[in-house]
């Protein structure tokens, strides 16, 4: 009976395995007098290790280099920072953020790739910045990691040089990358450098002409013509000018996402995940090609997630990685997850990284042996997504995202497998691709509103779903395992009095502690704040506001008739005026001949609303427009009159009672206005052309009043009067009239159709109703 | 000779009775000892051409009308109307009596006449309603040459004729300066006051007399300064209750007297309406016509023929009642008075209910003080934008603000009577004057200050609300809510429609 075989690794054979370099005393001590240049200090890590510089070694003097964004200079970006909560107690300890400016942090002004010089009097540089996005555009992504990168080392050997470029001191370069350069390995990885065989510099080279590949690509006129065809699906009716401003930012779009497919592909060719990480990878060569002369230690964080303790429990800027689908998960959108239940999911918290990182910074590693280091806490205290999944639903449960009618039951997870769960997502992709197209058929109501509202909100859960899963789709079928016995060797080596403070071994801390007391709570808390200011912002009404008395002249309010103030339709007042003259057989094939008609007027309205006007007011021809005048009104007011809303009604007056010019644009024509010509300052309607003995030629003196029109008459209009249009009101029902709403500071939908709905929620529009309370049925005819 | 109104005590033999709420006509079983009054009987009209030359001929006071004419007069003919008969007339007396008038003068050769609509406050007519009311035969020789008008209380060229109170009076300027002025009217209520009189004078004078406190002395004395402009002689038709037609027989006879043609009727204007509630509303009752039997023509100078006509119609109508109750119960019938809506605006759904119903009496109330009215209507918001905006209006925005008389009066009635858009639609849209609505209110609240509770069956509850009353479902529930103030065993009187019942309580 031999012994069992092992069935794990087994211990290390210490002579054979590299130990790196260890701590030698305390770690303020160790870094005592020295300055630490650091970049990134604006991100999430970055501003930990400064307040942990600041506040745990109080002889170490930085230096930090900050871009300025925008007109927001870079000492005016540290000094908001230094403002924030954490740095309180290290600024009222040196008098005022002034003075400790002065004292310890040298604000340098810079950018990647454009470095400025560094101070002379630097010893270790601490390289933190980087995009934290996970899928920038390609062109981006390499301008930051490998040419900002090599542009940062070739000023630090300047800094760090004489006149004839000899190192007169040794830096120690800390380069923060990440664990997963590894790529789609799978297995241990080891603290070393990665094996590949690809030229940086030739990729760097093609990412950067990507861009100006794609621009070009984009400006052919295959894709123009496919992307304005989407456009003008849309926005047709509305106008040129809106088809083509959407067709733009639909070109723009398309640039982006085709360099972040650009990237990703090219990455997934050499064996990465992403861009992203694929470009860190490319970083790390960089380092190791330019700094064969100095000390060089590179920290492979894995997933940073909120603190454990400092600067306190659950510390954390922004979301990190895994935090959206926690909160979707709390909110119930999550209802199946792609994952192996068995993969781990690396998460390490910030203060262990901030630690190690401010450990390594203290050692001494030698002149042209890069060390690297992996925080990570799969390998001695792995977390599995089961397991993950455990601790968030158990969070939940006990603390539920909402209450009482936002309540939402929590999902279970069966872990399926991803083949499952995008199969699920094609077919509700579909099945919201079919309802959106039976709704832009559907009859304007409240239900049909209500039913395209759920759509929007299904979509828009969908489309966050599609996003996110196949953005970390890699990584939740990772078989990664990344070894930390250096980490662990480093951080053993740690000063009695430092290992409170300064400690960073991943196997210290409980999962259930972490997630469920420490992490959920520091994501979720701050989001049910933000949305309970949301709700309450949007309970106040947007722009259908309370109307105040202003200086006369300058508000206007413009209003359409059809469908806002007044429920008809074209069709409807021609049959008015031509069917009361007229016997029953007449009215009958009059009725039947219109009915005929109906198909191509239904689809030139979907077409384009000025098409369908003059084919209507063509059946005008031989009428006598001072008839129709006399006709309406005697006997066609009191019917015009009764559709119209008495809400509306009471809101022009309230506009007049104000001061406000009132103005009624329609397309309808002019002899149907007239009941309403005592409440609008101003009329415009389509004028019948007519002939010398006043009969109707059928054609109009102008072309109607639709879509884009309106807005170009307003803006004259406005420019004319002087009057400011951003104080000033529209209200309409229907997509046409978009770019009139445009134009006002304070549109107002009414009864809006489906495709105006979704502008103005986007826009933050507010959406009424005016419902005519007629004491008559519809369907009456004026008596002749 | 109509058979006339009595008063019906509910017993165990009695059917149930027909109450009309706004538009849906039903049949409701009313408790033992419910007293039941009914109106006098309705019967078809009657060639009245042989009244309205005797009234003419020999007046009650004063000379006969063809002395008063001859050539060179400057005649004018007032024709007062405020609204009613509602149900319309099918054979308009009024018309017959212009007809009438006009043959005199022509034979005497009076050669300037002129006709002016006597409307005050109430929507001023328009051509169609002047050819459907005058005939063809007027409206064809008067309107072409605009010899007929419909008085306008916002007019500027009204002229002052005296004043009261320091307050001028204008009057219409036609009428002014006539000679003679024949008065064309009908009495269909026992009202006192004079229709033409506040007809033909201004919106100010009209609202100090008959607005927030009003005043029976002034308006005789605005009576008595209209007199005098010029020679008046009155003609009234005193009319019965109305005739309906065929599709609505079975609103003219009562419940035990129905034959099969009625009770088909009955069944068949209650499915339609329920089938389709807005258009077999619009059909059956949007504008409804009916005949009314002329029971007598008096002509002579005002006061007296007012008087005198006040006294037929009383005679006539008047249905004795042994004691106020503490219930009454009150059947509204929208087309009794909205024109051309079916079920009838609230406001206007009130002021019949407690204003003309339960304020038909002879001095003492029907209902005793500290009594409840039921009311049956749905109380729809439903106000026309053209006739009824300022009601509309009134009832957004004023009511929910405050119900007290004075309040309004000093808040909002001096903006809504000189508002352009009501002034516009008053002139040009022939819709009401926007002080009426301010009127009716008034009313309504002097009618209710003695009731306990207004209750509403199958009235929507906000609306109800509005106005301070309260709604209940069925009539069972209505008692039960009028329980709690005049206890389980009231004494409730119903007042049965459509026609209008002159309470005599003894």
């Amino acid at each position: 009976m031999g012994k069992a075989p092992r069935s794990s690794f087994g211990a290390a054979d210490i002579a054979g395995v590299h130990t790196p370099p260890l701590l030698t005393g305390r770690i303020k001590d160790l870094l005592a007098g020295k300055k630490i240049v650091m970049t990134g200090v604006t991100g999430f890590i970055g501003e930990q290790i400064l307040w942990k510089i600041l506040t745990e070694c109080p002889d170490v003097r930085t230096g930090v280099l900050v871009r300025p964004k925008g007109s927001v200079t870079a000492e005016q970006r540290v000094t908001s920072l230094l403002k924030k909560k954490i740095f309180a107690d290290v600024v009222a300890a040196a008098g005022s953020v002034e003075a400790l400016l002065a004292s310890r942090v040298q604000v340098i002004e810079g950018d990647l790739p454009r470095v400025p010089d560094l101070p002379g009097d630097l010893d270790i540089l601490v390289h933190c910045a980087g995009d934290v996005s996970f899928d920038p555009p390609i062109d981006q992504a390499f301008m930051t990691n490998v040419v900002g990168t090599r542009a940062l080392l070739t000023k630090l050997r300047e800094a760090c040089s004489d006149a004839d470029g000899n190192l007169t001191k040794v830096p120690h370069y800390v380069h923060i990358s990440t664990a997963y350069t590894a790529g789609r390995r799978r297995g241990p990885i080891p603290e070393a450098a990665h094996i590949h065989d690809v030229d940086y510099e030739v990729e760097s080279a093609a990412a950067l002409a990507m861009k100006e590949h794609v621009e070009a690509r984009s400006r052919s006129s295959e894709q123009l013509t496919v992307l304005r065809k989407q456009a003008e699906r849309l926005h047709r009716r509305a106008g040129y000018l809106t088809t083509s401003e959407d067709t733009e930012r639909r070109r723009t779009e398309w640039v982006k996402q085709e360099l972040v497919a650009a990237g990703t592909e090219r990455a997934r060719s050499l064996g990465w995940t992403d861009v992203y990480t694929f470009a860190k990878a490319m970083g790390e060569r960089v380092v190791a090609d330019m700094c064969h002369d100095m000390q060089v230690s590179v920290v492979r964080p894995a997933i940073v997630e909120s603190s454990l303790r400092f600067p306190h429990e659950g510390w954390i800027e922004g979301f990190k990685m895994a935090d959206p689908l926690i909160l979707a998960y709390g909110r119930g959108q999550l209802p199946e997850f792609p994952a192996s239940p068995d993969a781990v999911i690396d998460i390490i918290p910030c203060d262990l990284v901030v630690n190690a990182i401010m450990a390594v910074c203290a050692t001494q590693p030698t002149v042209g042996e890069p060390e690297f280091y992996h925080c990570s806490s799969g390998a001695r205290n792995p977390l599995t997504f089961r397991g993950i999944y455990q601790h968030i639903r158990s969070y939940f449960s006990k603390h539920p995202y909402a209450d009482g009618q936002g309540s939402v039951p929590l999902a279970t997870w069966n872990f399926p497998g991803a083949e499952p769960v995008e199969r699920k997502l094609w077919f509700a992709a579909k099945g919201t691709a079919i309802a959106n197209r039976l709704l832009s058929f559907a009859p304007r109501g409240e239900k049909v509103r209500a039913a395209a509202t759920a759509l929007d909100k299904t979509t828009k859960q969908l489309d966050f779903l599609n996003k996110y899963l196949s953005l970390y789709g890699e990584y939740l079928q990772s078989e990664l395992h990344f070894v930390d016995d250096c980490t662990l060797a480093l951080h053993r080596s740690l000063d009695e009095a430092d290992t409170d403070t300064f400690s960073f071994d991943s196997a210290s801390f409980d999962w259930t502690h972490y997630i469920e007391d420490v992490h959920c709570p520091a994501v979720t808390n701050p989001v049910r704040r933000m949305e309970a200011a949301r709700k309450r912002r949007q309970a106040r009404s947007a722009t259908f506001k309370d109307l105040k008395p202003s200086t006369s002249g300058t508000v206007l309010a413009a209003f359409d008739l059809d469908g806002t103030i007044m429920v008809t339709n074209v069709i409807e007042t021609y049959l008015w005026l031509r069917l009361p003259e007229l016997s029953v057989m007449e009215r009958a094939a009059e009725v039947s001949r219109v009915v005929a008609q109906m198909p191509n007027y239904l689809a030139a309205e979907r077409k384009d609303r000025g098409v369908f006007l003059r084919q209507v007011y063509r059946r005008y021809e031989g009428a006598n427009l001072a008839d129709m005048e006399r006709f309406v009104d005697e006997k066609l007011a009191p019917h015009i009159l009764d559709r119209t809303s008495a809400d509306a009604l009471r809101r022009i007056r309230a506009h007049r009672e104000a001061g406000h010019t009132t103005i009624l644009i329609t397309g309808v024509i002019r002899p149907l206005t007239r009941p309403f010509e005592g409440l609008f300052d101003h009329i415009v309607a389509a004028d019948l052309g007519t002939d010398e003995n006043g009969n109707c030629t059928g054609f109009l003196t102008g072309p109607p009043m639709v879509g884009e029109s309106r807005s170009a008459w307003l803006e004259h209009y406005a420019a004319l009067h002087g009057m400011d249009l951003k104080q000033s009101f529209a209200y309409a029902d229907s997509h046409v009239d978009l770019p009139m709403l445009r134009t006002v500071g304070n549109p107002v939908a009414v009864s809006p159709d489906i495709g105006l709905m979704r502008a103005a929620r986007t826009s933050g529009w507010s959406i009424i109703d005016w419902p005519a309370t007629s004491p008559q049925p519809r369907w009456k005819l004026p008596t002749r | 000779m109509p058979r006339p109104g009595f008063v019906l005590e509910v017993d165990d033999k009695t059917p149930s009775l027909l109450t009309i709420s706004g538009a849906a006509v039903r049949l409701q079983g009313f408790g033992l000892g419910t007293k039941v009054a009914y109106p006098a009987d309705a019967v078809p009209s009657t060639d009245p051409v042989g009244l309205i030359d005797a009234a003419l001929l020999s007046p009650v006071e004063g000379d006969a009308l063809l002395r008063r004419l001859g050539p060179g007069v400057r005649l004018t003919i007032v024709v007062a109307d405020n609204g009613r008969p509602q149900p319309r007339m099918r054979f308009d007396v009024r018309r017959t009596m212009v007809e009438r008038v006009l043959e005199l003068a022509a034979r005497s050769k009076v050669d300037d006449v002129q006709v002016v609509i006597a409307t005050g406050l109430h929507r001023r007519w328009s051509d169609h309603d002047v050819t459907r009311v005058l005939g063809d035969r007027v409206a064809s020789s008067f309107l072409a040459d605009g010899l007929i008008t419909s008085h306008d209380v916002t007019s500027d060229d009204l002229v002052g004729i005296g004043d009261i109170d320091g307050h001028t009076v204008k009057m219409n300027a036609r009428v002014a300066s006539s000679d003679v002025v024949v008065t064309v009217g009908i009495r269909d209520d026992h009202s006192l006051g004079c229709p033409s009189t506040l007809g033909l004078v201004d919106a100010s004078t009209i609202n100090r007399v008959a607005g927030l406190h009003a005043d029976a002395a002034a308006a005789d004395e605005v009576a008595r300064l209209v007199a005098s402009t010029s020679e008046t002689f009155a003609v009234v038709a005193v009319i019965g209750q109305p005739f309906l037609r065929p599709s609505l027989s079975f609103l003219n006879r009562r419940e035990w007297e129905w034959r099969l043609v009625d009770q088909l009727a009955f069944a068949a204007a209650r499915q339609f309406v329920a089938a389709l509630p807005k258009q077999g509303a619009q059909k059956l009752y949007a504008s409804p016509v009916a005949d009314y039997a002329i029971l007598d023509v008096v002509g002579g100078s005002p006061e007296a023929v007012h008087t005198e006509s006040r006294e037929v119609w009383r005679a006539a109508n008047a249905v004795e009642v042994s004691a106020p109750a503490d219930v009454l119960v009150a059947s509204v019938w929208g087309a009794g008075f909205d024109v051309g809506n079916p079920v009838g605006s609230p406001i206007n759904a009130a002021h019949n209910a407690l204003v003309d119903q339960a304020g038909c009496h002879l001095g003492t109330p029907l209902v005793r003080d500290g009594g409840v009215v039921v009311a049956m209507h749905p109380l729809l918001r439903n106000f026309s934008n053209r006739t009824q905006a300022p009601s509309a209006d009134f009832f957004t925005n004023v009511l929910p603000e405050t119900l007290d008389p004075a309040e309004i009066h000093d808040r909002f009635e001096a903006s809504a009577a000189h508002d352009p858009w009501y002034i516009n639609l008053y002139r040009e849209r022939f819709a009401h004057h926007p002080l009426r609505v301010f009127h009716s209110w008034y009313r309504i609240k002097e009618a209710s200050e003695g009731l306990a509770d207004v209750i509403w069956v199958g009235g929507d509850r906000r609306s109800a609300g509005i106005m301070g009353h309260r709604a209940a479902s069925t009539l069972a529930d209505a008692y039960e809510v009028a329980s709690a103030v005049v206890g389980p065993r009231p004494d409730i009187t119903y007042l049965h429609g459509p026609g209008r019942v002159l309470g005599a309580v003894r």
